[in-house]
């Protein structure tokens, strides 16, 4: 989620229209951008991933004009010829291959300019860019480089240059080891032998993407032109990061070159400003909008998103990276129609209701648990191998174990509830006993017969705590549960070190094993810290549910 | 009956009251005492008060027998009883025998034992002569009730807390929400918890190098590896779409789509997986819906757990169009209590038009947002076979209720189960 910050001086400056406490706060957001803070001095709001182009003041400020309908034609971008060249060298294709860039001039860096840029880069990087891995900008002053470009790559230690910020030539690889943003950045290079570099005539780095930038190109309060680089994996992407930067760069009054991109069969001339056509059906629109818009009505509708409309097809801007289907054109007829407008209606389709049977005998258990007295628990399917095992005084087994959890409580998935419960007795030793709960979960295991490779299905567990329970505070339990269901089980003594030896049995139908209960061994209540003695009783719900069904 | 009044029956039997029952169960409270003086390092009356079941009656007997004094607030053991003879003439009452007469009058007096098949009348009028207090079988058999005044109570007294069986809170909200559902004439569905990549994202139109995908935000298996892909055609469908579109009128995203990404196996990360493995079964015109647990790779506060549930609706039909996904969220959210919403513009991965419904807490007196919604977009649901359009809506189940009994503290549930908290919360929302 990017939240983004603008100076309302800027901002409104950039609008052309001083904007009302209501503008802000209602009329802005239903464009499609939530209100995150507001004070006297900046706002605040949420851009959606698909409205990169909104992540600048200057390009937040044009889509403002556009649904207040300040504006009544689509935006036009022109575009200069630099006569610069930057070749790529075919050893980039397999570290970092695309790249796109362009030369800005009538540069004046305002303060507000300076910070808008610096914020417009951190969130594109962060966003579109996948924090630098599919994109990185570089921003340079172009009166300090010497053109031709070329991009390349270079061995770590092979070259050295003043990297942003410091004050000494340092190699590609000590930049990694020791400039803070190649100690961010450095994973993404750190399965290629050789990194990419811009290089200019002179043979200085200007650019070491996607980590930093050189010294020697430094933007300053006298910077009058700019040369901006894109790098990156998709070549859409970085196409559409610099159309970004450059239509923002626009509206704050610049001018914009294109550069020749001499890339073999690839080459190309960026950026490229003209807007994209999509075939638009204006019935379509009306279908799924449930609406009777008239074509006239629809262009005035897009218009307030800044896009056109000439009978047939939508016209979209260059600096919209979103629209990959018709369906974001209707989206964007809808948010200008106001979605407040829309009469909301319950169409009558018909469809019965269909009850899952399995949750429903789930419910015909609960009943007769809290029939029973037991207070229903809901605890968490994630667990770890001390809960489940260790704990239980069980070996470790196979269990559905995730790779990656940030909780070390959280490492696997649970195969039973008695963990869960016990540990909710561990958690309220404080409060009034007799303690009976119950839960009807879901427990996880591994099934190679899955096509996930896992199961998942529910079992229930109760325990009773209190002075004085026994075996047989849980056989009535279960004996109830079974004469309800009208299932004939039997009892058969079990071994389990989880219980006391010799008061412990499997329930059993037939043959098959449905459940265990018993007296918890003291054992397993000192490592839970429990003081009362627990007696437990866990069922497996399917199976049972199973037996019913039959 | 009359003949009963006049009738003397001269066998006298006794049985155990529930009291005497319980104690022969549990242990005498006085026994119980003594034993947890001589194993306790607190002694307090304070203390013990809250750790002995039947304090007061246990503390009165031991003090009567002479087996403990009370000096500065604490309890002393002054001279242990070799055996508890109250305990032996209980186990007789029980085993059918006659005990000691002396003890029987103990047994009576505490009311432990009662006599059964005495002379009614005889009984009741000593009853009467003490005064009554309750009303008694022999006051009823023998009409002497007639003659009764029952003395007046005080109301306020209620007893003991009772703490019946109950639901949590969790269960019974969602039990609120399938009856919502239900009445609606939708169809439940579920799905697995550990899930493939591709029914989790790949499905839904989530590009392989979606942030929504990172490490940070999804529990990835280690066991299960990796799942299986469905049929050929349709992996080939999905991959198309996301590489150029395929046949859905789309671009696409414009990258090389990985299967083995899509095979990496994942604890579910929306319902949403669920609609998604449902969309490719269904003819319209379909309603169904879904609640079930979901996970991110959170670490535990009190804004974030790394489980929670989630509801999900799915409407799928020929006509079904944006004025009808608003139609049946406010209808949605009025049944659950919302009588006013309003709709804003939102981001989904999966849907265009995207909404997030806002509802009026007269409570709070403010509009907060609840929930997600939006109409699948056809890069999601042509791949799987579906040709027209299908709205969904969905929200975490745990923010309602939270707001609804004001609290701020997500643990509450799942990670805490707090009795005190689940003995008191109320059943109806």
């Amino acid at each position: 989620m990017a939240v983004v910050e603008f100076d309302r001086k800027d901002l409104e400056q950039l609008v052309g229209k001083k904007l009302t406490e209501r503008d802000y706060e209602e009329r802005i957001p239903m464009m499609g951008a939530p209100l995150e803070s507001i004070d006297e001095k900046t706002v605040a709001y949420e851009i959606f991933p698909d409205r990169c182009d909104m992540l600048s003041i200057e390009g937040f400020a044009r889509a403002v004009r556009y649904f207040l309908g300040l504006e009544s034609k689509i935006p036009t971008y022109t575009c200069g010829r630099s006569g610069v060249t930057l070749r790529v060298d075919s050893s980039v294709k397999k570290v970092r291959p695309c790249i796109s860039a362009a030369v800005v001039r009538n540069v004046r860096l305002s303060d507000e300019f300076v910070s808008s840029l610096m914020q417009v880069q951190e969130k594109l990087h962060e966003t579109l860019g996948r924090k630098r891995k599919k994109v990185a900008i570089g921003v340079h002053d172009f009166d300090k480089t010497k053109p031709p470009f070329t991009y390349k790559t270079a061995a770590p230690e092979s070259l050295r240059f003043i990297p942003l910020g410091m004050s000494k030539e340092l190699s590609l690889l000590e930049i990694c080891e020791k400039h803070e943003k190649g100690v961010r950045y450095a994973g993404i290079l750190k399965d290629y032998n050789e990194w990419p570099v811009i290089i200019d005539s002179a043979g200085n780095v200007i650019s070491f993407p996607p980590i930093i930038n050189s010294e020697l190109t430094r933007v300053s309060e006298d910077t009058t032109s700019l040369f901006i680089e894109v790098t990156g994996t998709s070549e859409t992407a970085v196409n559409h990061v610099l159309n970004l930067l450059v239509t923002s760069f626009i509206e704050r009054g610049c001018s914009v070159e294109s550069v020749e991109i001499a890339d073999g069969n690839a080459s190309k001339i960026t950026p490229d400003l003209t807007p994209t056509k999509i075939a638009i059906d204006i019935n379509y629109v009306n279908r799924l909008l449930g609406v009777n818009l008239t074509p006239t009505q629809l262009k005035n509708l897009l218009i307030k998103m800044g896009v056109g409309f000439d009978g047939k097809h939508a016209i979209i801007p260059c600096y919209r990276g979103d629209v990959m289907h018709p369906i974001d054109v209707v989206e964007d007829v809808a948010i200008a129609y106001g979605y407040g407008n829309f009469e909301p209606e319950v169409p009558k389709i018909y469809t019965t209701a269909e009850r899952l049977p399995r949750i429903e005998y789930i419910n015909a258990l609960k009943e007769i648990m809290i029939g029973l007295g037991f207070q229903e628990v809901v605890t968490m399917v994630l667990s770890n191998k001390e809960y489940e095992f260790e704990r239980m005084n069980i070996s470790v087994e196979e269990a559905c174990e995730i790779a990656n959890s940030v909780s070390s409580e959280c490492t696997i998935c649970r195969k039973s509830i008695l963990p869960s419960l016990l540990r909710v007795l561990t958690q309220n030793m404080h409060r009034e006993f007799p303690q009976k709960i119950f839960e009807i979960g879901e427990v996880v295991v591994p099934d190679e017969r899955s096509e996930t490779g896992a199961r998942s299905f529910y079992k229930l567990g109760c325990v009773i705590s209190d002075s004085k329970v026994g075996y047989e505070s849980v056989a009535c339990v279960a004996d109830a549960l079974m004469r309800h269901l009208g299932v004939r089980y039997t009892l058969e003594r079990t071994h389990s070190k989880t219980f006391i030896e010799g008061r412990a049995a499997e329930i059993k139908v037939g043959s098959a094993t449905l459940g265990v209960m018993g007296e918890v061994h003291p054992e397993v209540l000192e490592k839970w810290s429990l003081e009362m003695p627990v007696a437990a009783l866990e069922i497996n719900v399917d199976s049972l549910f199973d037996i019913c069904a039959k | 009956m009359f003949f009963n009044f006049f009738t003397e029956t001269k066998v006298m039997r006794y049985e155990l009251t529930e009291e005497g029952e319980r104690y022969l169960k549990e242990g005498l409270p006085e026994r119980r005492l003594v034993e947890a003086l001589k194993k306790a390092e607190d002694t307090s009356v304070s203390f013990l008060k809250n750790k002995i079941k039947d304090f007061a009656i246990a503390l009165s007997w031991c003090k009567k027998n002479g087996w403990v004094e009370i000096r500065n607030g604490k309890i002393h053991l002054i001279k242990e009883p070799e055996r508890y003879e109250i305990e032996d003439a209980l186990r007789k009452v029980h085993n059918k025998e006659s005990p000691d007469e002396r003890l029987l009058a103990v047994l009576l007096k505490r009311n432990l034992v009662r006599e059964v098949g005495e002379d009614v009348r005889k009984k009741a009028l000593e009853q009467l002569e003490k005064g009554v207090k309750h009303l008694t079988p022999e006051l009823i058999k023998s009409g002497l009730w007639r003659r009764v005044k029952f003395p007046e109570y005080n109301i306020e007294i209620i007893g003991k807390r009772a703490y019946p069986g109950k639901r949590h809170v969790i269960s019974l909200f969602i039990e609120k929400i399938r009856k919502i559902f239900f009445d609606m004439g939708f169809r439940e569905v579920e799905g697995p918890l550990v899930e493939s990549s591709f029914w989790n994202f790949d499905a839904l139109y989530q590009p392989q190098d979606h942030p929504a995908r990172d490490l940070a935000d999804t529990f990835y298996m280690k066991r299960p590896e990796s799942t299986s892909l469905p049929e050929r055609e349709l992996v080939e469908r999905v991959k198309k779409t996301h590489e150029n579109g395929w046949e859905t009128g789309s671009t696409g995203w414009g990258y090389e789509w990985d299967a083995n990404i899509a095979k990496s196996a994942v604890m579910r990360t929306h319902t949403t997986a669920v609609s998604a493995r449902m969309l490719g079964k269904i003819k319209p015109p379909v309603k169904l819906f879904c609640v079930g647990r979901v996970f991110r790779n959170e670490t535990i506060d009190y804004k974030h757990l790394p489980e929670f549930t989630q509801i999900e609706g799915i409407v799928a039909d020929e006509r079904a169009n944006f004025r009808h996904l608003l139609g049946y969220l406010r209808e949605f959210y009025r049944r659950l209590g919302f009588e006013k919403i309003r709709f804003r513009p939102a981001y989904f991965p999966y849907t265009e038009m995207s909404v997030e419904p806002e509802v009026y807490f007269e409570e709070r007196g403010e509009w907060l947002e609840l929930g997600g919604a939006g109409i699948f977009r056809p890069e999601v649901t042509m791949p799987l076979g579906i040709r027209y359009p299908v709205l969904a809506w969905g929200l975490g189940l745990e923010r309602p209720i939270m707001l609804k009994l004001g609290l701020n503290d997500i643990r509450n549930f799942y990670y805490r189960n707090d009795l005190e908290f689940l003995r008191g919360v109320k059943i109806w929302l």
